[in-house]
């Protein structure tokens, strides 16, 4: 074998044994299991790290393939915590999409919506999330085989869909902290904005006026941070 | 009216270690690509590579890394994990 044939397969090898660890079933977690106790334990670890230096662009990574990649993951997750406090924003108790009493916001998709149309946060975050599925799923705007390029408007789709999904955080934060207390999620709640927010800073993805409503809690989280890693 | 779908009720228990994983996952991730990276150097130093093909492996493992991430993001039928 030549020099270089030698690496080609040592190289392979950096990639093995982790393909296992890709996905893990989490779906069903039985209140009371084994599980359930090593789940308490990690969650002391939590925000252990710096994701601050984990958001940077790898040396040599396409950035539409770094910027796609998180966004599936930041999507999953605001996905799930909204799922866990649902139940408490309801037409009645939420009837408009807000972030405290000094911001409001009205959807419009700008296709099959033209005109913003007030609406419950519950049929808002209905549709904004419906929405990023559907570009998520979108192909020829997140291409998932291997070789297809990207869209040449990807940046500022990605963009769209991350400054929506910040509002979701922001209607959480604002109108549901307490569920989110009374589910002891706030930490995992913390952690998972804290990194939204250096990814998007990183790379100036959301516009500092569409920030606004969190503001505070953004210097707040990275100005924790800075004496943590300093 | 748009398609929509009715949002997905999580338990908190999920979330919470999807979270607590994932976090873990994404440090783990970011220290393992650095070092795969370090360790092609050191690999390329301890066979004397010239430039040329020093460059060319390099290109080689940064395509690797990238089609890596992007099979992350492919979509994964979950009902194929059930099984497990
Ligand atoms: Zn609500």
């Amino acid at each position: 074998m030549c020099k270089i044939c030698v690496l080609r397969f040592k190289m392979s090898f950096l990639f093995s044994n982790r393909h296992n660890k890709t996905f893990k079933p989490h779906k069903s977690i039985p209140e009371g299991s084994h599980q359930h106790e090593l789940m308490r334990h990690a969650a002391a670890t939590l925000g252990s790290g710096n994701l601050q230096l984990a958001v940077a662009l790898p040396e040599g990574e396409d950035l539409n393939e770094w910027i796609a990649v998180n966004t599936v993951d930041f999507f999953n997750q605001i996905n799930m915590l909204y799922g866990t406090i649902a139940e408490f924003c309801t037409p009645t108790k939420c009837e408009v999409m807000s972030a405290g009493p000094k911001y409001e916001y009205h959807w419009a998709d700008g296709v099959t919506i033209k005109k913003p149309i007030k609406c419950s946060a519950p049929r808002y975050i209905d549709y904004l999330m419906s929405w990023v599925q559907c570009q998520l799923d979108n192909e020829e705007v997140f291409p998932s085989a291997v070789g297809v390029p990207f869209s040449k408007n990807f940046m500022s789709i990605a963009k769209t869909i991350l400054k929506r999904l910040f509002r979701v955080y922001a209607h959480i934060y604002h109108q549901h902290f307490s569920d989110v207390m009374g589910l002891g999620e706030e930490a995992h709640l913390n952690t998972s904005f804290k990194h939204f927010i250096y990814f998007v800073q990183e790379f100036n993805l959301i516009d500092r006026r569409e920030l606004a409503p969190l503001q505070e809690l953004i210097d707040k989280l990275i100005s924790r941070d800075k004496e943590k890693y300093k | 009216n748009p398609r929509t779908r009715r949002m997905k009720k999580y338990s908190p228990e999920a979330f919470k270690f999807y979270m607590e994983q994932h976090v873990e996952n994404v440090i783990k991730g970011y220290k393992a690509r650095t070092s795969r990276r370090w360790q092609l150097e050191q690999e390329m130093n301890k066979f004397s590579l010239n430039d040329a093909s020093k460059s060319e492996m390099r290109k080689m493992l940064f395509q690797k890394e990238s089609n890596y991430i992007r099979l992350k993001r492919a979509k994964i039928d979950l009902s194929m994990f059930d099984m497990i």
